[in-house]
């Protein structure tokens, strides 16, 4: 049976007949790597012993409609959506790994991203400022060192993992949890048309699964399959991204986590992952780098001219943000005076405007 | 017998001339008031017979017709009672008609006979003076008020027997003498001061900024950190009103009955704070009369909307027109009215629906969806005619020992002068005489900028993101600044300063 018949046979079992990935592992193993499709009258009886009467009709009802079939290839086509199969080679092998690994990836994008090194991040939906920056910086970076980042394209830590990628020009892989075309919460959409470009897209569920809610779980085994190690940068105390967490150790993938402010809630689940697994705490990009054993590429800050004033001002925001008003006190400049050496250092990228007047490195 | 008084009647804030004919005849006693008559003109009936007999002449029983000419224009108010009296007692020759015609009579009577004070005084005898009248008899309570008009002959009478003695020439009367204009717009009137307002020098320095130029304002902050104490703060900093915007505010605010009887003038800048539940006509004007509404009240003002996002969606987007033209057109049934409404725009926001997003004093408990919905609730078109965004700051003042000399309003509004003084002669006989209102064209004209200068924004632009809109208002704003320096180039830091007070993006 070549690879393409795998996929056809594999593509009628989830999307014809309807069958879960579990359930297909399971018929897969029935048939012992012969194709099941083709000699479908021979395992007739054993699918009605091992399942049921219904699975066996629904079977039987579509095994040979090659018509049927041919439409849902030419409508995945049409909708730019390759597959994927755990017997092709482009399939992940660290994805192969894992306990139930899904039989068909439905991707769209850059399908040569499955076989590259990733490394998973995720993290809370609703974020604080803080979680979001420590993860544009570790995404940002470690795509940078030429790993794959990969995540679920949900709100918050998610998003800006995807997003961090991209915009140092590095690749990211995107797990949706409902049906590859569903762009799940909306608002990413146009996050989803730039992963789909630059990136890669996939998911277990075809085309039109609506997201529900025991899918998540689900797709986070697989962005920890798919990766050497999971990064968790801030998580609440009862974030999905924690199960991600326990999937990434009972897959034997490195966990890597970062402290978050004990006085915040929101950082309390990865806080506590800290406790359960002391090992995993990294400080810099570079300690996950480090631990997976990639070169970083440091690259060189292009040395900025500042006068005594300005490293006073840079130094001082070094240790902790500071409101204007301490600024004023610390500079002894007027208000437009400081405002414009703000704006210059701001423009040079060395400091950043926060909100409430605060300014930070 | 028949005679004509002639009166004047509002229609937005110009007065058009009513001519009152009372028609006396034998017949059956009626007393009948025609002309698109409202009802409180037609209860003025019941008004004039008490007022006649109160002040001692006789009521007869005749068949009297009044008719408010023009006949097709329909009338509303109670300024008709004085004029149809003395039509009446002129009709029935209780005085002579003589001199009756050379004054334009207004005036609410109440029973007892006295004289009540009525609203738009001023507006209407304005219009009345342009048509050539000189004489008038107004209410003795709508004398301060009157008594700006320069070249009226105005007699201030307070009951509708005085008024027939002075006709009848028994009683010698002068005329109300005219008060010279001085702006009492003293700070200590407002009650607050930019010195009381404790740190916030970027906030602060930022609103004598959009002052100086007339530029809408955002600020955004957590609650209580007092952006509704430096909101209160700008009038105070605001050049005095000039004769001729105490005039045209006073209009608006007598055609809506918001003058003081012994101010008579409005002549502090006025600061409106229309509350978030202010329904859409009680802001942009409207009801059975068209009377103005918060925006026109703020007519060369301020207009202070406290937590922005709390308005009604469909309000918010009213305010384009007024932004865009400085005026607004209320329609009704009835008549279509134009309001002046050229104001400054002060908006305030928390930075979410819990106001504790990215405090540092408290945890924000808001969800990302959440968050996006409470600024989404400003319109990006909206959002384009405000020049100048501050995030005030929100911080404890307790820890800070601030060594930086706190400045008055009065130092504030030294600068802002001078630099509004350098705009109007920029603009004269443009139209406008503000920075904030120049037109593409004219930011090209007004606001040459060095390589320099190009070369910062151009960096600013790929850096923080900026649209070319926003890029627009940065350079309009670095013009006001330059102007606070009375500097005709604009510098460097001009620019530079002027991103500090850039537009955080809102909706992403």
């Amino acid at each position: 049976m070549n690879t393409c018949e795998k996929q056809k046979t594999l593509l009628w079992l989830n999307r014809i007949c309807g069958f879960s990935t579990p359930k297909m592992h399971k018929i897969m193993a029935l048939a012992q790597n012969h194709d099941i499709r083709k000699s479908f009258a021979k395992y007739r009886k054993a699918i009605a012993d091992r399942f049921n009467a219904e699975t066996e009709r629904i079977m039987a009802d579509t095994v040979s409609d090659e018509g049927l079939l041919n439409r849902e290839l030419k409508s995945l086509d049409e909708a730019k959506i390759k597959i994927v199969s755990l017997f092709d080679d482009a399939y992940s092998a660290m994805l192969k790994e894992i306990g139930c690994p899904p039989l068909l990836l439905y991707c769209r994008g850059d399908i040569g991203l499955l076989t590259t090194d990733c490394i998973g991040i995720v993290g809370s939906r609703s974020p604080s400022r803080y979680g979001l920056e420590v993860t544009r910086d570790f995404a940002g970076t470690l795509a940078k060192c030429g790993l794959t980042i990969v995540s679920g394209l949900a709100r918050g830590i998610d998003s800006e993992a995807h997003r961090a990628a991209l915009d140092t020009g590095g690749k990211t892989i995107a797990v949706l949890g409902c049906g590859i075309d569903k762009v799940y919460p909306a608002d990413n959409a146009a996050l989803y048309k730039r992963i789909e470009e630059e990136g890669l897209i996939i998911s277990e569920y075809g085309p039109g699964v609506a997201p529900n809610n025991f899918q998540f779980p689900e797709r986070n085994r697989i962005i920890s399959g798919l990766s050497k190690g999971v990064l968790v940068t801030e998580a609440g105390l009862k974030s999905g991204s924690l199960l991600t967490a326990n999937d990434a150790i009972s897959q034997n993938r490195d966990l890597f986590t970062v402290p978050s402010n004990v006085t915040s809630k929101r950082g309390l689940g990865s806080n506590l992952l800290i406790r359960e697994y002391p090992h995993c705490i990294v400080f810099t990009p570079d300690d996950i780098a480090e631990r997976l054993n990639i070169h970083s590429r440091k690259e060189q800050v292009s040395a900025m001219q500042l006068d005594f004033l300005e490293e006073k001002l840079v130094d001082a925001l070094g240790f902790a943000e500071l409101n204007f008003e301490e600024l004023i006190e610390l500079s002894g400049l007027g208000v437009s005076e400081l405002n414009a050496m703000l704006t210059r250092l701001e423009l040079f990228g060395i400091i950043k405007k926060l909100e409430n007047n605060y300014y930070g490195v | 017998m028949l005679a004509v008084i002639k009166t004047y009647s509002l229609e937005g804030i110009t007065g058009y001339p009513v001519d009152i004919e009372v028609d006396v005849q034998g017949g059956v006693p009626g007393f009948d008031i025609v002309g698109l008559a409202g009802a409180s003109v037609r209860e003025a009936r019941n008004r004039v017979r008490s007022a006649v007999r109160n002040s001692s002449y006789d009521f007869m029983p005749r068949k009297v017709t009044v008719n408010l000419a023009p006949a097709d224009t329909a009338k509303n108010g109670s300024a008709f009672d004085l004029p149809i009296a003395v039509g009446f007692l002129a009709g029935t020759e209780q005085i002579p008609q003589d001199n009756i015609a050379e004054y334009i009579m207004i005036g609410e009577l109440s029973l007892d006979g006295g004289i009540r004070r009525v609203n738009g005084i001023l507006p209407l005898l304005i219009s009345a003076l342009q048509d050539g009248h000189k004489k008038f008899i107004v209410p003795y309570d709508n004398a301060k008020e009157a008594s700006y008009i320069i070249g009226a002959e105005v007699y201030a009478l307070s009951s509708l027997s005085d008024v027939c003695s002075f006709l009848g020439g028994i009683m010698a009367k002068e005329p109300v003498p005219n008060t010279q204009y001085e702006s009492t717009a003293a700070i200590s009137k407002y009650g607050v001061d930019m010195a009381d307002v404790k740190g916030q020098s970027c906030a602060k320095r930022a609103l004598e900024i959009a002052v100086a130029g007339g530029h809408n304002m955002l600020l955004c902050g957590p609650p209580g950190a007092g952006k509704t104490m430096l909101a209160k703060c700008v009038p105070t900093i605001m050049p005095d009103m000039t004769f001729e915007e105490a005039i045209e505010t006073t209009k608006i605010h007598s055609v809506a009955g918001k003058t003081d009887g012994e101010q008579g003038m409005v002549t502090l800048r006025p600061f409106r704070t229309p509350h978030h539940t202010a329904s859409l006509f009680s802001l942009i004007g409207g009801g059975a009369q068209s009377k103005p509404g918060e925006v026109s009240l703020a007519h060369n003002g301020v207009l202070f909307l406290d937590e922005m996002p709390e308005y009604n969606k469909k309000t918010l987007e009213t305010l384009r027109q007024p932004l865009e033209d400085g005026t607004i057109t209320v329609s009704r049934v009835q008549r279509t009215i134009e309001y002046p409404a050229s104001f400054m725009l002060i908006a305030s926001m928390n930075p979410c629906p819990c106001g504790f997003d990215g405090s540092r004093l408290r945890e924000c408990t808001c969800t990302p969806l959440e968050k996006r919905k409470y600024r989404a609730r400003i319109s990006g078109p909206l959002l384009d005619r405000i020049d100048i965004y501050v995030d005030v700051d929100g911080v404890e003042y307790g820890e800070l020992k601030n060594n930086v000399a706190v400045e008055t309003s009065a130092q504030i509004k030294s600068r802002v002068e001078r630099a509004r003084e350098i705009q109007r002669k920029r603009f004269a006989g443009k139209g406008f005489y503000t920075n904030a209102k120049m037109t593409n064209a004219q930011i090209k004209k007004y606001c040459a900028l060095s390589s320099d200068c190009e070369k910062l924004l151009e960096s600013a632009f790929a850096r923080l993101k900026l649209s070319a809109r926003g890029l627009t208002r940065i350079v309009k704003t670095a013009r006001t600044i330059a102007d606070l320096r009375e500097s005709e180039a604009i510098q460097i830091a001009d620019i530079a300063e002027a991103i500090q007070y850039r537009a955080r993006s809102l909706h992403q």
